[in-house]
């Protein structure tokens, strides 16, 4: 059946005035978002960095808003889907299935898409006047705001294409608004999480990479589901576009994208639907037995990362309570869906086993290290965090400077020597939940300053064990930093990478590795890595000069230590 | 024309049309008869391609209606209910029915809209149901295609407007070769609107023919005995063909389905003082067709 070109407009033109309210409120957000982002200051944005007002987290609540709206619009959009009354009027209009399915993706694109782009103009235009008119600030261009609003707009339209995709997909499949709504949500949350926790669940961590550094640089990392957003929530206040800016900007098109392609897919189930599947939905198990496994492998990955072993057979179980508690009130009989009951517990083994594979190959044997990502020389960190005799948290830290690609590989591949054996207990969740390891919520190393990379979680042990880091960066010395950078934001995201690579270990001799690592790699200790850098920093000085400011700043660390003590924070809490 | 053929449609395990056929010539006006829950709003369903048949064809013009925007621009299905819509303004309602249908008329919008006095720019949930019903009448015709489908259409309009909306109806349909197709519970209103009428029950189609050929094919005799009335099971043996006996004194009703002169003849065995014919009427049909059926609820109304 051909599709008319003038039908679609005016099934477009009647839709936009049968969802004139939710576009009406659409157009506020975007109205609002206008001054919002005049006015606020984001550090990650270029060129806004001097704004007089702070709204941290402003944009997630924006995002959030831009897809409640357009998950609200695309439901009300399917209404004949769920209502029999609307069923009586729309199916009977002169539509094709063809025509009134794609209508719907232009309205989509006319109510939601359409002042999204002028919010976005308009956004990036008052930025701009505000920023020279108000705040005087006379450097940045117009270039500046449009490339930083971009960024965020697009990560607006990634919001918006995937709620898109999967309350289509939703939409298509249910026969009640209920069912529509609550799988729209859980379906979102499934498959927009799914892939950041398969990354790390099932590759990084059974390869025994660190995921909360180097990966983030990975482009694949953006492009499916909700991890960009993921990157930005976690990340609001570090310097985001400095690190990665295209490949995330990259990512995240590439995300829209598969959300774009998605959005046709429910026309398939869509064009087959008539009046009789509102009651009579022979699509309903198909899709009801798709979501609960995607919510159930969701569940299990999400246990995996929460060191929650048992979830597996926690999903099973809580199949077999829904099946028995509203499938079975609804009337279906344990027979007659033996076949739904056997496929869902398909899906969960199905999964298991991938786990399964995952674990034994190392994260699929791939990838071993992200090396690709760092620069010309390296740094190379390896730390080691444990408890000492009396129980307190004790970290011992080596540092190679100036390390070359080839010695890299030689350095990894000692400390995974030295380390044999010890990663067979973590990660693959079935065999966590066979051995019944009890997780440990101690933190085995604490700080209280802002630095990322000393953050406790890094050093989280979930059973008890050890852990040792390789952190690998590109080294470079302040003087080289500031000549080869200089306050080049664009430059500085072509240089600053770093990957850190954890292992899991229990009664690992760091001894062994300390001396085997000054032999071979140039390993310094903390105190000697102290000096070096300091007589790197400051080539003026004397080993006299060095000696008295280490002295120094030994002292001041003792002071600051005597000044905060965790213990006394805690009773007082 | 409208062109049903062998049409079956199956609900999960419930047939609820069993191979219908039918013809809507254009330019008749159509009743669809039938108990609650016989079919009727199911197969005018079908007619617009609300539902997928199971098997056979309806076909509009010559065209397959399902999934077809040029056949179904040639009909207009008013359903039997009035709360789709109610956020819109009846001159929202308006202009959304007009992005639809090509021919939609301004000016007879607004003439019929002048009988009836609705407010444009009020919403249709302060409208009350017969309000509603007569704004979806104004749209459907203003919209002027070739059919027009009305489920239960006359519902809850005072007997006033029923009439100002069935006029309005066959005025403005006579203009033109436009056929109309009704359904509705009251079978007076559908004989003094229909020239044809077709009835369906657990989703078989009995009858379908014109009314005057519909009540001809029945006979009513009324039967007067002197003395004692016959029994029931001698006038069964007498007329053979007879659907209904009814006695009050020395008066006996029968209706058969028999033609008049052959019900005379079979019930002068029974020796009547006096045999009349009597008119029948659609709504006694349909009564006794649905009595035949056993439709326990309709009996019930009939005893009363």
């Amino acid at each position: 059946m051909q599709v008319s070109w003038a039908r679609l407009k005016n099934n477009v033109r009647a839709e936009k005035q049968a969802c004139i309210k939710i576009y009406e409120i659409f157009v506020v957000i975007c109205i609002l978002v206008v001054p919002i982002t005049a006015v606020t200051r984001d550090s990650s944005i270029y060129g806004t960095q001097f704004k007089m007002c702070d709204l941290p987290g402003v944009w997630p609540v924006i995002f959030g808003a831009f897809a409640v709206m357009t998950m609200v619009l695309t439901h009300k959009l399917f209404r004949e889907m769920n209502s029999s009354t609307d069923a009586d009027v729309i199916l009977s209009l002169p539509m094709t299935a063809k025509e009134r399915y794609f209508s719907k993706v232009l309205t989509l694109a006319r109510c939601i898409l359409l002042p999204f782009v002028i919010s976005m103009v308009l956004s990036a235009f008052a930025s701009f006047l505000c920023d020279k008119f108000i705040f005087e600030i006379k450097s940045a261009s117009f270039t500046y705001y449009f490339k930083g609003l971009f960024l965020y707009y697009s990560l607006g339209l990634c919001a918006i294409m995937f709620s898109a995709a999967v309350s289509f997909l939703c939409c298509s499949f249910a026969s009640s608004k209920s069912v529509a709504a609550v799988t729209t949500l859980f379906v979102a949350a499934a498959a927009g999480l799914l892939p950041r926790l398969i990354l790390e669940g099932l590759i990084l961590t059974n390869a025994n990479i660190c995921f909360e550094s180097g990966y983030r640089g990975y482009f694949g990392y953006y492009c499916f589901g909700l991890s960009p957003f993921d990157r930005l929530i976690n990340d609001e206040n570090t310097v985001l576009l400095t690190f990665d800016y295209s490949r995330l900007l990259g990512g995240v098109w590439v995300n829209i994208l598969l959300s774009a392609i998605v959005l046709p897919l429910g026309f398939i189930v869509y064009k087959k639907r008539d009046k009789s599947t509102l009651t009579h939905n022979v699509y309903a198990k198909p899709f009801m037995l798709g979501v609960m496994s995607l919510v159930a492998i969701f569940a299990i990955m999400y246990g995996i990362e929460a060191d929650i072993a048992y979830v597996p057979y926690a999903m099973l179980f809580a199949g077999c309570a829904v099946f028995a508690l509203v499938f079975k009130r609804m009337g279906f009989k344990i027979k007659e869906n033996l076949g739904w009951l056997i496929g869902y517990a398909g899906v969960i083994a199905g999964f298991m086993a991938i786990c399964a594979i995952a674990y034994f190959t190392e994260g699929f044997g791939l990838p071993k290290r992200p090396l690709d990502l760092v620069g010309r020389n390296y740094c190379v960190n390896v730390s080691f965090a444990q408890k000492d005799e009396f129980g307190r948290p004790r970290w011992d830290l080596l540092n190679i400077e100036d390390v070359d690609m080839s010695e890299l590989d030689s350095i990894v591949a000692d400390v995974s020597e030295i380390c044999e054996g010890s990663k067979n207990f973590y990660n693959f969740c079935e065999y966590s939940g066979l051995v019944s390891k009890e997780s440990s919520q101690d933190y085995i190393y604490v700080t209280n300053d802002n630095d990322n990379l000393a953050d406790s979680r890094y050093y989280y042990n979930p059973y008890g064990y050890e852990a040792i880091e390789i952190s690998i960066r590109a080294y470079y010395t302040a003087e080289e930093w500031d000549k080869m950078v200089g306050n080049d934001e664009d430059l500085a995201a072509n240089h600053i990478e770093f990957i850190t690579l954890t292992m899991y270990i229990k009664n690992s001799d760091f001894e062994k590795i300390e001396t085997m690592m000054k032999q071979k790699h140039r390993a310094l200790d903390y105190d000697e890595y102290e000096r070096v850098i300091l007589k790197r920093n400051n080539p003026e000085m004397t080993d006299e000069e060095i000696d008295a400011l280490i002295e120094k700043i030994h002292r001041s660390h003792e002071e600051e230590q005597e000044e905060y003590d965790p213990e006394e924070e805690d009773t007082d809490e | 024309m409208i062109e049903i053929k062998d049409l079956n449609l199956t609900l999960g395990n419930n047939k609820v049309l069993d191979n219908i056929s039918l013809n809507v010539e254009k330019g008749s006006v159509f009743g669809f008869l039938g108990s609650n829950g016989a079919g009727k709003s199911t197969l005018m369903r079908c007619i617009c391609g609300v539902y997928k048949p199971t098997s056979g064809s309806v076909s509009i013009d010559g065209q397959e209606v399902y999934d077809n925007a040029e056949a179904k621009a040639k009909i207009f299905f008013v359903n039997d209910e009035t709360i789709q819509y109610t956020s819109f303004t009846l001159g929202q309602l308006k202009e959304y029915y007009k992005s639809y249908y090509v021919d939609f008329s301004e000016e007879t919008f607004e003439r019929l809209l002048s009988k009836v006095n609705l407010p444009l720019d009020k919403k249709l949930s302060s409208f009350s149901k017969g309000m509603k019903r007569q704004a979806i009448v104004i749209i459907a015709l203003a919209c002027k295609t070739d059919y027009l489908m009305l489920d239960e259409a006359f519902d809850g309009l005072d007997p006033a407007m029923r009439m100002a909306v069935k006029n309005m109806i066959t005025d403005e349909l006579c203009d033109r070769d436009a056929a109309v197709i009704v359904s509705s519970h009251n079978i007076a209103e559908i004989s003094e609107i229909c020239d044809r009428a077709m009835m369906i029950y657990g989703g078989k189609l009995l009858f379908s023919d014109e009314l005057d050929n519909i009540t001809g094919g029945f006979c009513k005799l009324q039967l007067v005995f002197k003395g004692d009335v016959p029994a029931e099971s001698s006038i069964k043996l007498a007329v053979p063909g007879v659907m209904k006996i009814s006695a009050s004194g020395s008066i006996v009703t029968i209706i058969t389905a028999d033609s008049e002169e052959e019900a005379r003849a079979q019930a002068a065995a029974l020796s009547p003082d006096m045999v009349e014919s009597v008119p029948l009427t659609l709504e006694e049909v349909f009564i006794y067709e649905m009595e035949a059926r056993g439709y326990a609820g309709f009996m019930g109304e009939i005893e009363e």
